[in-house]
């Protein structure tokens, strides 16, 4: 029997699998480099080759491309191994290396290097025109540097209204008026993420972390519920999951490193990140560093080390909560 | 016309809705296209564009639409669609010059019969894209640095199971079956093999080899890691396999810094039972200790180059420290040299951007001289110990601390034209740089050290003072750089350009000596 090894995981996928014992998960999607699995309690699980960056919920296998799966089928956990459909094998995910998708440890933010870190994904956004939201960067500059506000793609066009005022809110503070605003964005734009769920994903991450301030964490959380409520109802799963795993502080590596790199102001660690965003997805990986240029050049100033006491959902919403959903 | 077509439950990759949008909208006819999956908001923006039609109405945020507004007289909806499937079916028949692969897995796909892969990617993602290469039955060279150490050993390992090499990481030269990767010269194929743990030591020795009229069977790279304790040598006694198994090659070199003794150990009694005569430049290592393995010691990268060439040819391989112009000429130019330096120009400048080059200079230099570095000799002569600006310097400007986010100089010489203007004063007597030609690097690195040094010569004219300048250029007359314009737009700055970086050397140390400083 062929067998798999996955070589990396992510902690939390290895406890929610250690915490179902048995299931039967469906495949959902394909992709070029990654298959989802939904569960029973419509979780997407991510399985990647080795190359891949680790997505939360998230596993990495030797031997990816020679998985042949395909929607619907089903895929039986027993214990740590995966066993695939059609005497294909299984995976074994008992020996993987248990990486987090989340930030452990203090970022120790640089609020001048930071500064010259967005400065730098600001040129980078404006050097050319972008597919999705991203060329609101170039309105933005307009803005600030009072120059001729450029022409856009017609999804920026539509939304830059709406954004504007979502930001408006954001900047000032006021979460809640900025919650409602959120309608206008979650779903919104080209690729399978939606351009402005990767935005948001960018700035849940950063309110997460309180790259921010003073800002109430009870705003913050009610803030993060309701973008994960507007998720559920207005984007698809794959996104949906996006959004509800970055308002817990977790993402892939790859927009992981580049928040920490770009709150660190590390710009040798930067350069070669946001070269890779730029060409990640169709405009997935450029709408991102525009949420990031957007949320961490509108906080208010930093009065608490980044990552060092992460704001949690409340009792009910949180991890524990998203074991035992999948767990009943 | 409008023209939607929705796949329910459908999840493309990104990309390939982005080529789908882009393609559709370059049919002749098209006026808009939209592409994105059911949610309300892009729905709205249907609307708003005057897309919508009744197919939409049951769509939901999991299912893909492509909405299109064209003119039906000069594109028929059967054209759309055959774009659409056209594109989903895309990266199958994606033809070489138009299809840039994404991951290894297209890569392979699309070049099913390559055996190496080239990495260069950030570290942290460097190990699993090599992991995954190796697991493929891939060569691997991986050009990526900050690969943790226990990473790079797993790889080595996992490629010595599998008889694969594991060249890196933060190997940036090498030469296999005649193809130049990362940092090579273009040389001619040859007889001699190398295996090398340093970059501009390997391209060196390879330009010199070039130069006196022979040429490289194989050049493997290793990583400058290879030969530490925790790594212990695995590719350079797995490239020291594969050459002694080489029916071309009839020589072999090893070029490094000096490994740790037991790593030092495999690799003597592994060359002591080659038929094959085996040259060593471990930079600054023990002679003799080479002699008892029955291998060749040699003094210099040149050295190397030339006791190589001698016993491929059958001829005794002797010591070569001097120059190759009679020592007649030599003497004239030192004697020149000094009568140009006023008696407060002191100090050595040296700025490099060969590591090894670096090394060599370093070595040789600091046997008589007291050289601050970024990489002393001794603790002592770091550059941050030496007083303002009074002493000699040798810097490797290619170290992390000069590149942090910014190219090496060997891509971009202009890092090291700031050095000009920083280190560069009335105290100066004496420059030396390195000018390094072949694939990656600048393309008129020459031309810019030159007019680095016109600058710099410029600013010090107005205290009636001048500058002397020595270089040596690693490169070949086969290089994307003209070599003889190279050294020609040297000359024209007054630079003294010699045949080797050990050459280059030795002639200033002894210009610092005969002027006393």
């Amino acid at each position: 029997m062929k067998v798999f090894l996955a070589s990396r995981i992510d902690r939390e996928l290895k406890d929610y699998l250690a915490s179902l014992g048995e299931s039967d998960f469906q495949v959902h999607s394909v992709f070029r480099n990654s298959i989802n699995l939904l569960t029973p309690s419509r979780m997407l699980i991510t399985l990647a080759g080795p190359g891949s960056d680790l997505m939360p919920m998230g596993m990495l296998i030797q031997g990816f491309s020679e998985l042949v799966l395909a929607g619907k089928n089903r895929v039986r956990l027993a214990g740590t191994f995966l066993h695939l459909p059609e005497n294909q094998g299984l995976i074994d995910a008992g020996q993987a290396e248990v990486w987090p998708t989340n930030l452990e440890s203090p970022l120790n933010p640089n609020r001048k290097e930071m500064g010259l870190a967005l400065d730098y994904i600001e040129n980078k956004l404006l050097q050319e025109e972008r597919e999705g939201i991203a060329s609101l960067a170039a309105v933005l500059a307009a803005k600030r540097r009072g120059g001729r506000t450029p022409s856009l793609n017609m999804y920026a066009s539509f939304i830059l209204e709406d954004l504007s005022l979502f930001l408006d809110a954001y900047g000032e503070g006021r979460l809640e008026r900025a919650g409602q605003l959120a309608r206008a964005l979650i779903g919104f734009g080209p690729g399978l993420t939606p351009s402005c769920d990767d935005f948001m994903t960018a700035l849940l991450l950063s309110l997460f972390y309180r790259t921010g301030d003073s800002l109430s964490r009870d705003l913050t959380a009610a803030f993060f519920e309701t973008v994960v409520s507007l998720a559920k109802e207005k984007t698809n799963l794959i996104s949906c999951q996006m959004i509800r795993q970055a308002a817990r502080g977790h993402a892939g590596r790859l927009y992981l490193d580049t928040f920490a790199a770009t709150v660190r102001g590390d710009l040798a660690a930067l350069e070669p990140l946001v070269e890779r965003l730029l060409v990640y997805g169709a405009s997935s990986g450029a709408d991102f560093l525009f949420g990031l240029y957007c949320a961490l050049s509108r906080m208010p100033a930093v009065s608490t080390p980044v990552g060092a006491e992460p704001l949690r959902f409340e009792a009910g919403r949180g991890q524990n909560d998203l074991l035992k959903k999948n767990t009943g | 016309m409008i023209k939607v077509i929705v796949r329910e439950n459908a999840y493309y990759d990104s990309v390939t809705l982005m080529l789908i949008s882009r393609e559709m909208k370059k049919l002749d006819g098209v006026e808009e296209v939209l592409v994105g999956m059911g949610t309300d908001l892009n729905l709205d923006l249907v609307k708003m564009l005057e897309m919508f039609l009744p197919e939409l109405e049951k769509v939901t945020p999991n299912d893909l639409f492509i909405a299109a507004k064209f003119d039906e007289s000069k594109v028929s909806m059967d054209e759309l669609i055959s774009s659409f499937e056209e594109q989903l079916n895309r990266k199958k028949e994606a033809h070489a010059g138009e299809y840039q692969p994404p991951t290894l897995r297209s890569a392979l796909n699309f070049m099913p019969d390559a055996n190496l892969v080239q990495i260069s990617i950030p570290g942290q993602y460097a190990a699993n894209e090599a992991e995954d290469a190796l697991n493929q039955g891939l060569h691997v060279m991986l050009f990526s640095d900050n690969v943790p150490m226990e990473d790079e050993l797993r790889l080595k390992q996992l490629a010595v199971d599998k008889g694969l090499l594991m060249m890196g990481p933060d190997c940036g030269t090498a030469i296999i079956n005649g193809v130049p990767l990362c940092f090579a010269n273009v040389v001619r194929r040859g007889r001699i093999g190398l295996v090398g743990a340093s970059g501009t030591g390997t391209q060196e020795i390879t330009v010199r080899i070039h130069q006196l009229g022979e040429g490289m069977s194989q050049v493997i790279g290793t990583g400058g890691r290879d030969l530490s304790e925790t790594i212990g040598g695995l590719m350079m006694i797995q490239g020291i396999k594969a050459l002694m198994a080489d029916p071309d090659t009839e020589v072999i070199v090893l070029v490094s810094k000096p490994p740790a003794p037991s790593v030092e150990k495999k690799i003597y009694d592994l060359i002591s039972k080659s038929d094959k005569p085996v040259v060593i430049d471990f930079i600054g290592g023990d002679a003799e200790s080479i002699r008892q393995a029955g291998a060749i010691p040699c003094l210099s990268l040149e050295d190397a180059a030339r006791k190589a060439v001698a016993v491929l040819r059958k001829e005794t391989p002797v010591d070569f420290d001097g120059f190759d112009a009679p020592q007649e000429d030599i003497d004239q130019l030192v004697k020149e040299a000094v009568a140009r330096l006023k008696p407060d120009q002191k100090y050595l400048r040296a700025f490099y951007t060969g590591g090894t080059l670096t090394d060599e200079a370093i070595k040789y230099l600091g046997s008589d001289h007291v050289i601050y570095s970024n990489i002393p000799l001794t603790p002592d002569q770091a550059m941050e110990r030496m007083p303002g600006k009074e002493g000699h310097l040798c810097l490797d400007l290619g170290e992390d601390q000069f590149t942090r986010g910014r190219p090496h100089p060997m891509i971009d010489p202009l890092t090291r034209s700031e050095f000009f203007d920083t280190h560069v004063d009335e105290s100066t007597a004496l420059i030396l740089v390195d000018v390094v030609l072949g694939y990656g690097s600048h393309e008129n690195a020459a031309g810019v050290v030159a007019d680095s040094v016109a600058q710099a010569r410029a600013r010090l004219e107005t205290s009636g003072k001048d500058l002397i300048a020595i270089a040596s250029v690693t490169g070949t007359d086969q290089d994307p750089q003209n070599l003889d314009e190279s050294i020609a737009s040297l000359e024209q700055a007054g630079i003294t350009v010699m045949p080797s970086n050990a050459q280059a050397v030795r002639l200033v140390d002894l210009i610092m000596k005969a002027a006393g400083i």
